[in-house]
């Protein structure tokens, strides 16, 4: 079976602000995984809430925590609990939805972010599982969809098929197990895609990659 | 990476090393990374709850912002050192610490999510409160993670961690459950007696639901750990007692994860049921956010 907690520090671990490993630290990481994929800090922030992250958000941080994660804040970052305050500060809107339907992606803590920088914008939905640990299941970006198996860590990037073939092989190379391969059509030969990883490779990953492919985010 | 408690106890009896040692060897296969640096990341974890131990006891202790909890890990300390408790000394031990760990969770502050902040108290619990009568060394107590971590990875794997999918069994059963596996581990059992006391302690817990008062992971949650804590405790002794299991180990975690599936959703950390829907769970939350559950 493909294990969801494959290290100890998943079990004792993370290290973390409270009050939730789900609500809070897991938060954090969804948070900080749609900053990533927008780059630049925010205008907009629209959070999307389902089932049980939509009935206890206020009361577990969740909020604040996803909130801190866009603005690049880990889940151990103390400044989470102030990452309303620094929002409004800078002027960034926040819209919070606590939707009374079903999660799309099947899971009780569920939420769907999405964020605009005043050119582009960005969604990702995904959940947080248990224990500090999340999936991301769909992303958006520059319009177009990419459906995910959930397991972290994502490469995503855009290239032709011809340049993928070098990309995979570099990963090989850096001894890299792909686990899962998806893509959308992107443009005139070139495809968007994302790579799930078994881990994410130590040396370089970006150096070595970069040349073959453009806007290359390590989720 | 192990499969099942059976086959963890196996390995270890087979190879005469302790559990915590094979986590110790899975993680580094996992990881690619050295023995002592693994031990140096557990040394971390550990300084992260024993601090949140400190924080907690520390004068009048801590407060969470709806004040819900608050400097009640302070107030039995202070019952503890008159000295006239119903409960022994590394019983209450274990009820301040764990007390302690949880309000600061609830205040936001930093704890270590062991297996979940929700249920971060009970492992620092047990541990810190088995320190001194053990005479454990700093790396007696990375062993104790260690050896706790295993189980956990077994249970998450294998059924769930998180409330919201199979309730607080999930969370302060599978912490206690880990506890008291790593409480017989470090009192020198066998990895059988370890698989004995997990089996025990969580069988006891079966059934616990998720009902947080507000939706805040304060009441009951802080309190539930105390019973995590002790339950380990109880548990581990019955074990090193030599007392055994009619449901093995593994069949228990098949147990708590089918138990966690036929439980209502009101009841899995959304705050809807439970002490969360009762009168007065109500009342607090309108006087907190301005809407029933």
């Amino acid at each position: 079976m493909e294990e969801k907690y494959q290290s100890i520090f998943d079990i004792v671990g993370p290290v973390m602000v409270g009050p939730s490993s789900s609500h809070t630290a897991g938060a954090a990481k969804l948070g900080k995984k749609a900053g990533q994929l927008l780059k630049n800090r925010p205008q907009k922030i629209k959070i999307d809430y389902y089932e049980s992250f939509a009935k206890t958000h206020v009361g577990h941080g969740t909020d604040l925590a996803i909130v801190g994660g866009i603005l690049g804040m880990d889940a151990d970052n103390p400044a989470l609990a102030n990452s309303l305050e620094i929002i409004k500060a800078q002027a960034i809107s926040l819209q919070i939805n606590e939707l009374s339907e079903p999660s799309p992606i099947g899971h009780p803590n569920t939420a769907a972010i999405t964020l605009s920088d005043g050119k582009n914008k960005i969604f990702l939905c995904g959940c947080s599982i248990g224990g500090g640990k999340i999936e991301v299941k769909q992303i958006e970006l520059d319009g177009y969809n990419i459906e995910l198996p959930g397991s972290l860590p994502v490469i995503l990037f855009k290239c032709s098929p011809r340049s993928l073939v070098k990309i995979l092989e570099k990963l090989s190379d850096m001894g890299s197990i792909v686990t899962a391969q998806n893509f959308c059509y992107f443009a005139e030969r070139e495809n968007l895609y994302a790579l799930n990883l078994k881990e994410m490779p130590v040396n370089d990953l970006e150096r070595k990659i970069q040349k073959y492919c453009d806007n290359l985010i390590c989720l | 990476m192990y499969q099942s408690i059976a086959e963890i106890v196996q390995t270890a009896q087979q190879r005469g090393v302790t559990i915590a040692k094979l986590m110790l060897e899975q993680e580094s296969t996992y990881s690619g990374k050295m023995a002592e640096e693994i031990i140096k990341q557990m040394s971390e974890q550990l300084t992260a709850m024993s601090l949140a131990v400190s924080k907690g006891l520390t004068g009048n202790g801590v407060a969470s912002n709806p004040f819900l909890t608050q400097h009640q890990a302070a107030k039995l300390a202070k019952y503890h050192q008159r000295g006239k408790t119903l409960s022994g000394d590394i019983v209450l031990t274990a009820m301040e610490n764990a007390i302690a760990t949880n309000e600061v969770d609830a205040a936001m502050g930093v704890v270590c999510a062991a297996p979940t902040a929700g249920s971060s108290g009970t492992l620092p619990g047990v541990l810190f409160a088995l320190e001194k009568k053990l005479n454990l060394s700093r790396r007696n107590e990375i062993d104790f993670l260690l050896c706790a971590s295993g189980f956990g990875l077994i249970v998450a794997n294998h059924a769930t961690i998180a409330g919201a999918t199979g309730g607080c069994q999930a969370e302060v059963g599978s912490a206690s459950a880990m506890a008291a596996a790593a409480a017989v581990e470090v009192s020198g059992g066998t990895p059988q007696q370890s698989a004995e006391a997990f089996a025990f302690s969580l069988s006891n817990l079966l059934g616990l639901v998720c009902d947080p008062v507000a939706g805040l992971v304060e009441v009951p949650c802080v309190d539930r750990n105390v019973v995590g804590a002790v339950n380990a405790l109880a548990a581990a002794d019955m074990a090193l007692a030599g007392l055994t299991n009619t449901i093995p180990a593994d069949e228990v975690i098949m147990a708590m994860k089918d138990v966690g599936e036929r439980m209502p959703r009101e009841l899995r950390e959304t705050g809807l049921g439970g002490l969360a829907a009762t009168p007065t769970g109500n009342q607090i939350k309108f006087n907190i956010f301005g809407t029933e559950a």
